[in-house]
């Protein structure tokens, strides 16, 4: 039985979710010291969550809104707005949406174009695929992220972190198509929508558009792990984290 | 309407141990509470309320974590393990053996080292540890398999233990002691007296 095994049956054993069976035989296995120290744990976790559990009540003017709001089966009744109103409500909304996109466009660091190539912008999924210099193989692409001096360990799309009801398929690997910097792009998608993961060195200027394109919101999630920038671009559906895709090297050492 | 009120509170706590932000979670609990109010026709009178709930909850604080751009905090190189490896630490057994003296010491810490885990870790947390729903529940109200509900718990409470463990030796709650001889050598010396003591 591997340390993880063994992490996962004390925890079940803790939480009381293994069957009577099971946690007899768990019993048995275990040391008279190992027996002291798990029912401190659960002791300890215990404590733990008496204090997270908190005392914090909904508040009541909150509540009191959507009780209100509950209560009101009906949607409440709107003002007809008639005539010239009408027109009047339809240039303010219209001048309110130009002054917020100006607002939010000038807040971005950097113009948009720069980091086009970093989004997914393939009308199809043919095209997409098309791009792609090594084929859909873990071991290809494996090799393609080890040629550039990539210091991470791709797991397999069946890892337990990975498992997601929603298919997920690895498509292969190429360069990205920015200018300004080399970005490795490890493609896939999920739900057939594409997807990719971002990759540079950190320090790197492939990893300074990385940071910009999490600034502007094109990614949708992160990480910065021994000296490699990873990055999610698209919507992954079910509560997978792919950036678990990538590993450091240094996880690979037991 | 009436389960909503009955469990508001709980759903609340929930709300703002996962999002840790007040303000926000104000907003998402809002949201929550009417969708479900909007949907009630959905739930199947019989099956467990909070679960569904709880569910609803799930999903709407993933949706405002992705529309804020938050990211997920960084996933550790912490192995499901970790929690076992803390028995090397001779300050640990002080933490044990008196979880309540030292907790109380560490103070607000118990949140701190929440708020530094992950949202899935934290939520997985709280489902297990707080709500007490069961490994499966959590899977199908955070839609993710049950091992992997198995690593969040795993990897969140070393980590979270870690995190009050070297806070409590900081602030000189617990003794922090190294250890007299490394695991390794322990290692040797027991199977050098287990060979001698075959020997002999």
């Amino acid at each position: 039985m591997t340390m993880d095994e063994r992490g996962k049956r004390w925890m079940a054993y803790m939480d009381g979710q293994m069957s009577a069976s099971e946690s007899l035989e768990f019993e048995r296995s275990l040391s008279s010291e190992d027996k002291k120290r798990l029912a401190e744990e659960v002791r300890l976790e215990s404590e733990i969550c008496d204090r997270l559990a908190g005392q914090e009540c909904c508040p009541k003017a909150l509540w009191n809104s959507l009780a209100l709001k509950m209560n009101n089966q009906e949607p409440p009744a709107r003002e007809r707005i008639t005539g010239w109103q009408r027109w009047v409500v339809a240039a303010a909304s219209i001048a309110t949406i130009i002054t917020t996109s100006v607002v939010l466009y000038q807040d971005m660091e950097t113009p948009p174009q720069n980091l086009s190539g970093l989004e997914i912008s393939e009308a199809t999924l043919t095209e997409f695929a098309s791009q792609i210099e090594v084929p859909g193989t873990r071991e290809a692409t494996q090799r393609f992220l080890d040629d550039h001096n990539l210091q991470l360990r791709m797991v397999g799309l069946d890892s337990p972190e990975l498992k997601t009801q929603h298919p997920i398929k690895l498509l292969g690997a190429c360069m990205g198509k920015c200018p300004d910097g080399a970005v490795i792009e490890v493609r896939l998608t999920c739900c057939d929508e594409p997807i990719k993961l971002l990759i540079a060195k950190e320090g790197t200027s492939g990893a300074r558009l990385i940071e910009k394109a999490i600034k502007c919101g094109t990614v949708q999630a992160s990480r910065v792990s021994d000296g490699v920038v990873t990055a999610l671009v698209g919507d992954i559906h079910g509560n997978v984290d792919l950036l678990n895709l990538l590993q450091p090297r240094a996880g690979n050492i037991v | 309407m009436e389960q909503i009120e009955r469990y508001r509170d709980e759903f609340y706590r929930y709300t703002l141990r996962t999002l840790w932000d007040s303000g926000m979670a104000d907003d998402v609990f809002s949201s929550a509470v009417l969708a479900a109010w909007e949907n009630q026709h959905k739930f199947t009178p019989g099956t467990n309320f909070r679960a569904w709930m709880y569910r609803i909850i799930t999903n709407k604080c993933y949706v405002a974590n992705r529309h804020t751009g938050r990211t997920p905090a960084p996933i550790d190189d912490v192995p499901e393990s970790a929690f076992l490896d803390l028995s090397d630490d001779r300050g640990y057994y002080d933490v044990l053996h008196r979880p309540d003296e030292v907790l109380e010491e560490c103070g607000e810490e118990v949140h701190r080292a929440m708020a530094n885990l992950s949202p899935s870790q934290r939520k997985c947390l709280m489902l297990r540890g707080v709500e007490k729903f069961s490994y499966k529940e959590i899977a199908e109200i955070m839609d993710i398999p049950v091992g992997t509900v198995m690593t969040h718990l795993s990897r969140g409470r070393a980590k979270m233990r870690k995190e009050l463990l070297d806070y409590a030796q900081q602030q000189g709650i617990v003794r922090n002691m190294p250890r007299l001889i490394p695991k390794q050598g322990r290692d040797d010396e027991r199977r050098a007296n287990v060979s001698g003591g075959n020997a002999s």
